[in-house]
């Protein structure tokens, strides 16, 4: 036993489990999180999901045009359980377009959105082991990106774009890119870790050539692509973009539920894994597949936006420590509540205007990163 | 095992550096000119596929006084001549430019504001829109336009014949398909430029910086044409008019431009409630503003435009501000390739309650027309007002 502990694999193998005991019993870590048990870790989970709800109703609440909140909130009410007990209309019709038709789709889908793309992080974290890892590791948003812009200068029907078919577009650009990707990188059945991530690089710059070349032959269209290579919720209004996203959201919650147990596992190393009697092939492909879905999903309807899926998994490890069981739903609630508050500065700092949401992530989860990171750096990935 | 190392990596002095560097680049945001922020440039992209937009802030600053000059001049007396508006404007930007200095001031006075058809006599010497000075021995033969507004330009002085080489972008007159094309947006090739031997280049606001040293570099004769309004394109008819020996010609396509827009300012005089009117010039929703061109096309076309303060010329709307102003008419390019049409605008969640989706008033108009600040732009104002009134343009 003492022989083996001296090993290094056997070392950082410990020091990666996730479990107090094995902490504690093995090697003394010096840092022990204070959500470490199963109580407060509900805590926190309940929380992010009770600051979500605040969050959405402040953000509801202010905006471009001020729309005050017993009027959000009577808009609200006759739009769900008003169509039963109605109560008494206080508000016009432009304000009720506003908040019911604009403003609510919008924020509801800028919390997916970041619940989705921090999920996703969070489970391409745990797959690779890399700290760098992000949703668009694997090639999602390049792929998304020629997909969209194919979509925007092919000379289609005009009727079409009324469909969707710029997001359409997107999401089976990032879902190609990926599956090209994954079969690229399946070499005599296996998937290896490092060979997916090159593959996925690879890749990753060829699709940005291949956006730049498309973008090159039509700048006509220069402003039209520029503007969803930004990313952001300005033109996410109507209820039909969340409809589109939400399946794919709960996909990616139903199975950071399900497969956290075997991340922890996984993040013994691949080998290890599949010593303890892990199906390591099997759990790759459900989480490449969830957290594709995921990205792919998040960056149709709402174009690329960085940092998100780097960043909050992150924070919420430094803060909680490296069990997925709690890491993942706790990124999915906050990567939701991140992006709600980045989008409503984003769309009121520069009010009627609004800023690329892009920007603010980096710009607010960057110095917040940096503060954390200073203050807990006893922790490693 | 490895120590952390977190300390040494982010030593505080390089998290103070971090810091420092978003401070800088958040104070950068509000410039219009520095493309630091991806907003300042969509803004420029935005503008530069419409109308020419300053490229310096020192331009920039002029512009807006120029603006504010004209709309003055708009709205006391609408058929005031135009060489007093000209020359107005030509003041205004020469005074208010720090770059300028007295002698362009005086030579842009002279040269532009006067409208006498006598012969030029060379050797000339012209002011031209960056306050260049620029000398010609003889009228130019060999004539290279880098922009659309710049090509029209030169046809409706008659100089068609001379013109050896245009932008990719150049589709009017359809005389234009036959000549040498030189590159767009993207890039211009300037070995081909060389290789024309032109004895003459107009450029415009669009034009890249560097394209323009460079071929100054090379003693070509770079003439910028950059008219920030309408009153702009006459002094541009009439400067070249006077560059090329042709300025009868040039008198006559300004009699004909400032017709056409006197008789429209004279039947749009007669409504008392001008339509509200939203441009829109990509599906992102970027807007005019006052201090632009098509601004102006839309005021003396007789309507109001939503947007009446922004920081830039081009700014951005979001859905929430466009439903609360609700224009009574959306006017659309037809330059979007099919990616934002009235059928787009129509269908928009929401967009149901706005008055011109209501009354089925989303229109595309011609974008060759309304962004090119060429001799066209007077039919740019005829076809803005003709879909705002439909009753007085029948």
């Amino acid at each position: 036993m003492k022989k083996l502990a001296q090993t290094e694999d056997f070392k950082s193998l410990a020091e990666r489990l996730p479990f107090r005991q094995a902490r504690s019993g093995l090697f003394a870590r010096q840092h022990s999180p204070f959500f470490r048990t199963q109580q407060r870790r509900l805590i926190l989970v309940g929380l992010g999901l009770a600051g979500l709800i605040a969050c959405l109703i402040l953000c509801v609440t202010f905006g471009t045009i001020a729309v005050p909140l017993d009027q959000t909130l009577s808009i609200i009410w006759n739009h769900t359980f008003g169509q039963i007990w109605p109560i008494a209309v206080n508000y016009s019709n432009g304000n009720d377009t506003i908040i019911w038709e604009i403003r609510l789709p919008r924020l509801l889908l800028a919390a997916g959105v970041g619940a989705g793309l921090a999920g996703s992080g969070a489970l391409y974290q745990g797959l690779f082991r890399n700290p760098l890892a992000d949703p668009y590791l694997v090639g999602v948003a390049q792929g998304a990106a020629v997909g969209a812009v194919s979509a925007i200068v092919l000379p289609l029907p005009a009727f079409l774009y009324a469909f969707g078919l710029v997001q359409w577009g997107a999401f089976i650009g990032a879902l190609l890119s990926v599956a090209i990707v994954y079969n690229l990188a399946r070499i005599g059945g296996e998937v290896k870790s490092t060979t997916l991530l090159l593959a996925g690089v690879a890749i990753g710059s060829i699709m940005a050539a291949l956006t730049s070349f498309l973008t090159y032959l039509n700048t006509n269209k220069l402003t039209a692509i520029y503007g969803w290579l930004l990313g952001g919720f300005n033109m996410t209004s109507g209820w039909d973009n969340l409809g589109r996203f939400l399946p794919y959201l709960g996909l990616g919650i139903v199975v950071a539920f399900f497969v956290g147990r075997r991340l922890n596992v996984l993040q013994m190393g691949e080998e290890q894994a599949a010593l303890l009697g892990l199906n390591v092939p099997l759990i790759k492909l459900v989480l490449v597949l969830a957290a594709t879905l995921m990205a792919a999903a998040a960056v149709s309807v709402s174009g690329i936006i960085g940092f998100v899926g780097l960043v909050v998994p992150h924070i919420i490890r430094i803060l909680t420590g490296q069990d997925y069981r709690l890491l993942l739903p706790l990124s999915l609630v906050w990567g939701g509540v991140f992006m709600v508050i980045t989008d409503s500065l984003a769309r009121t700092v520069m009010a009627p205007a609004e800023l690329p949401v892009s920007i603010l992530t980096a710009f607010c989860g960057g110095p917040f990163f940096l503060f954390i990171l200073r203050h807990k750096k006893k922790i490693e990935f | 095992m490895l120590k952390p190392t977190v300390k040494n990596r982010f030593s505080p002095l390089g998290l103070v550096a971090a810091l420092l560097l978003a401070l800088v680049l958040a104070a950068c945001g509000d410039n219009t000119s520095t493309p630091v922020t991806p907003t300042t440039l969509t803004a420029n992209t935005a503008a530069a596929t419409t109308t020419a937009p300053a490229t310096t802030v020192a331009v920039t600053t002029a512009l807006a006084t120029t603006a504010a000059n004209t709309t003055a001049a708009v709205t006391t007396a609408p058929t005031t001549t135009l060489a007093t508006t000209a020359a107005n404007t030509t003041t205004a930007v020469a005074t208010t430019s720090p770059a300028t200095t007295a002698a362009a001031t005086t030579s842009a006075a002279t040269t532009a504001a006067t409208g006498s058809t006598a012969p030029t006599t060379y050797p000339l010497t012209i002011t031209d829109d960056a306050k260049q000075s620029v000398k010609f021995d003889k009228a130019p033969a060999r004539i290279i336009s880098l922009a659309p507004s710049n090509t029209e330009l030169a046809y409706a002085l008659g100089l068609g014949d001379k013109v050896v080489g245009v932008d990719e972008n150049s589709n009017y007159p359809a005389d234009v398909s036959k000549k040498d094309k030189l590159g767009g947006f993207s890039g211009i090739n300037l070995e081909k430029i060389v290789s024309l031997s032109p004895d003459l280049i107009l450029a415009a606001g669009i034009t890249p910086k560097d394209v323009i040293t460079s071929l100054q570099s090379r003693k070509l004769t770079v003439v910028i044409l950059n008219p920030f309004d309408l009153a702009g394109i006459a002094t541009n008819l009439r400067l070249l008019g006077q560059i090329a020996n042709v300025p009868d010609k040039a008198e006559a396509a300004i009699k004909e431009f400032q017709s056409k827009l006197d008789e429209i300012s004279a039947k749009v005089k007669t409504v008392s409630t001008k339509p509200r009117v939203f441009y829109e010039l990509d599906p992102t929703l970027f807007t005019v503003g006052p201090g632009s061109f098509i601004d102006e096309i839309i005021t003396r076309a007789g309507g109001q435009n939503i947007v009446t303060d922004a920081a830039n010329p081009y700014p951005q709307l979001n859905q929430e501000a466009v439903v609360s102003k609700d224009p009574e008419v959306i006017l659309v390019g037809d330059d979007t390739g099919g990616t934002d049409t009235p059928a787009i605008i129509t269908a928009r969640p929401g967009w149901n309650v706005i008055s011109a989706v209501k009354n089925k008033r989303v229109f595309a108009v011609n974008a060759d027309l309304v962004n090119r600040p060429g001799p066209r732009a007077a039919l740019g104002v005829e076809a803005v007002a003709k879909l705002l009134y439909p009753d007085l343009f029948k």
